[in-house]
């Protein structure tokens, strides 16, 4: 167990950047998913905490010691690898004793090690077998039983669920979040899953373009993404963006007025939990309003016009436990996520309210957040 | 694969003449090309009489080993009359450590070529392929100078170094293609393991290779025990390997042609290579249709 220190790290291939200045703060026993579309760096920064690949510039620090120049094998890692990696030719029990044996590690330690990480996964009754005879999720097992053996002082995770079914991969996620939390160990894991990032991690950073977009806790990047970017990337069905501009009352309250594209050129005017926060700067402006699917309720009847409008439903997707209601909101689509009990057939018109206190605003030109006071 | 005589269905009168079709066409065929083994055989095992009087299609009426013995240890080749077996031997302890040398470096490069890549490494690769294009004649004098000047002209070592060099271009073709498809991931689960260059190529590496070993062993085998241009040009007398001193036995005509001795010969010199498909030939056609190696 380790904390992990990234200062500006920089990486150019073939004249392109490929990670832009990266900064990371880890302390001992933390939970760092690093999460984003392909080609955003992500792995490519994962690798070089591994010492896989060269760093250009900025510095990786496990502990106390910086690492930029230490050899894989010295930097007391470990690495569970997206296709596994185990080695084919090689028994289950001697692919997580190979790092041991490598490190001169005798019989009698191997053997206990070995014992430990395979009752801790469960794994016992496969020792003997061959990768090839493994199961997915087997081979994951096996995979994460290799890294656990050395205790290294920090785990890397590369993308390590996205070869399983959604099932396994559900449970295979709640092992590893368990794993975590009795072994209390450093870990850094790749993902494209915001799924993995939400439940898995203490710290998320989204990344894109080989920059970070947010650095925080995942229930903070949840409900104040940084720009639209985040916000979109996180949550599923993704947040609704819908254009609007800002407006004053005349009880003073900043609202975003959403004009609708029927005839009558509707304004829907919804008061924004601004606070003291002076926007007046932005009055008139042009605006993104970013509402999730979860922000948006049926209004309960009797409720009075603030905040809740009329609106025709588009399409109705039932999912079960949710039903997907899809309608049109200043000439977007907008998904709202309700209980079943509370939707009406496509076709008909239902009120609808928006949570104002979950809602984001963003700035249409720099796709930044805009602050709302508490 | 699937079998077509065991899906449902009413054997028809057509069916059943397609069937017969096919095994007749298959039996000529077969015949046809083991007919000279055959004659071969047969004509080994026959007196020499007999060979003058007879079809050479028919079975022997009587068989006599005495021309395979004489093929082995007694045949004149050109003034010596010790038959093949020196020069088998010979060829025997040049091939094997080529072989060897030639997989073993082979192996090394195409590990080191894809697993192991730096700056130029396409470079090289491309190189060495150029190796494998090089035609034989090309190289047949600069290399006899070589030899000379490392004082090893008409010397075993001095022939298994031709082979061996030569080998190099096509090993690593060989075993660079069959490593491609092994999973980098090994190699980066490996290295944090803290296995390095050799210890991954032994532990992991190898244990994955025996196809592609099979099929580069087989095909250097058999292109240096069935090589003549490097050996008729690189060695005489004493020194020629086995292809060389069979050409020069069938060569030497004193008197009547023996043809048994001249058959008897000919199948000597080709039994370690028929030895060596029959014992690995199923690995061979594995090796090379070998794709991707599961992780």
């Amino acid at each position: 167990m380790a904390t992990l220190r990234i200062s500006d790290i920089r990486k150019k291939l073939g004249g392109n950047d490929i990670l832009n200045g990266i900064n990371v703060d880890l302390e001992d026993g933390d939970f760092l998913v690093l999460l984003g579309p392909s080609g955003c760096g992500k792995s490519t920064l994962l690798n070089m905490i591994a010492g896989l690949e060269t760093i250009d510039s900025g510095e990786v620090r496990i502990g106390d010691r910086v690492v930029n120049n230490v050899h894989p094998r010295d930097r007391d890692i470990a690495m569970v690898f997206q296709s596994y990696a185990l080695y084919p030719s090689m028994t289950v029990a001697k692919n997580i004793t190979f790092g041991l044996q490598r490190r001169g590690a005798s019989k009698a330690e191997q053997a206990a090690a070995l014992d430990h990480v395979a009752g801790l996964l469960q794994i016992k009754p496969l020792l003997n077998r061959r990768p090839a005879q493994l199961s997915g999720g087997q081979r994951q097992r096996v995979a994460m039983g290799r890294a656990l053996v050395r205790d290294p002082k920090l785990f890397l995770f590369d993308e390590p669920l996205s070869n399983l079914d959604a099932k396994l991969r559900g449970e295979m996620r709640t092992e590893i979040k368990r794993l975590h939390q009795r072994l209390g160990s450093t870990i850094v894991y790749v993902t494209h899953d915001q799924v993995e990032a939400m439940t898995l991690a203490s710290h998320v950073a989204v990344m894109k373009n080989g920059a970070i977009q947010q650095y925080g806790e995942p229930q903070q990047i949840y409900e104040r993404p940084a720009n639209m970017f985040v916000a979109g990337f996180i949550g599923a069905p993704a947040m609704n963006f819908v254009p609007c501009v800002l407006t004053q009352n005349e009880s003073g309250q900043y609202c975003a007025t959403i004009t609708q594209p029927d005839d009558l050129r509707t304004k829907i005017e919804l008061v924004l939990p601004t606070g003291n926060t002076d926007l007046s700067a932005r009055l008139g402006t042009d605006l993104i309003l970013g509402i999730r699917p979860e922000g948006i309720t049926r209004a309960p009847s009797g409720a009075d016009d603030t905040g809740s409008f009329d609106l025709v439903v588009d399409v109705v997707e039932p999912t079960g436990a949710d039903t997907m209601v899809v309608f049109n909101l200043g000439s977007k689509e907008v998904t709202a996520r309700l209980s079943p009990k509370d939707v009406v057939p496509a076709g008909q018109s239902m009120r609808f309210q928006f949570k104002m206190n979950e809602v984001s605003l963003f700035d249409p030109d720099t796709t930044n957040r805009i602050e709302m006071g508490e | 694969m699937l079998d077509t005589s065991a899906l449902p269905g009413r054997r028809s009168i057509g069916q059943i003449i397609g069937r017969i079709t096919i095994y007749a066409m298959l039996l000529i065929f077969a015949t046809y090309y083991l007919m000279p083994l055959f004659v071969m055989l047969s004509t080994s095992l026959r007196p020499l009489a007999e060979i003058k009087s007879g079809s050479i299609i028919a079975l022997p009426r009587e068989i006599t080993f005495d021309a395979w013995v004489k093929a082995w240890g007694q045949a004149c080749i050109g003034t010596k009359c010790d038959g093949l077996s020196p020069h088998f031997w010979l060829t025997l302890k040049v091939v094997v450590p080529s072989v060897i040398v030639s997989t073993v470096l082979g192996m090394i490069n195409g590990y080191a070529l894809t697993k192991w890549r730096f700056k130029g490494a396409n470079l090289v690769f491309g190189l060495m392929l150029f190796g494998c294009f090089v035609p034989y004649q090309a190289i047949l004098l600069p290399m006899a100078q070589t030899l000379g000047t490392l004082g090893i002209s008409n010397t075993p070592l001095g022939l298994g170094l031709v082979f061996t060099l030569y080998g190099i271009p096509f090993t690593t073709l060989f075993f660079r293609n069959y490593y491609v498809s092994i999973p980098d991931d090994l190699i980066k689960a490996a290295t944090i393991d803290g296995a390095g260059f050799f210890a991954t190529l032994w532990y992991i590496i190898v244990p994955l290779s025996p196809p592609i070993i099979v099929v580069t062993v087989i095909w250097q085998f058999t292109g240096m025990w069935n090589d003549f241009l490097f050996g008729a040009a690189f060695s005489s007398g004493a020194g020629q390997p086995v292809i060389v001193a069979l050409n020069n036995l069938v060569n030497t005509t004193t008197g009547v042609k023996e043809y048994n001795v001249d058959f008897a010969a000919s199948i000597i010199a080709a039994i370690p290579t028929v030895f060596v498909y029959v014992v690995a030939g199923k690995y061979f056609i594995r090796g090379l249709t070998a794709g991707s190696v599961k992780g």
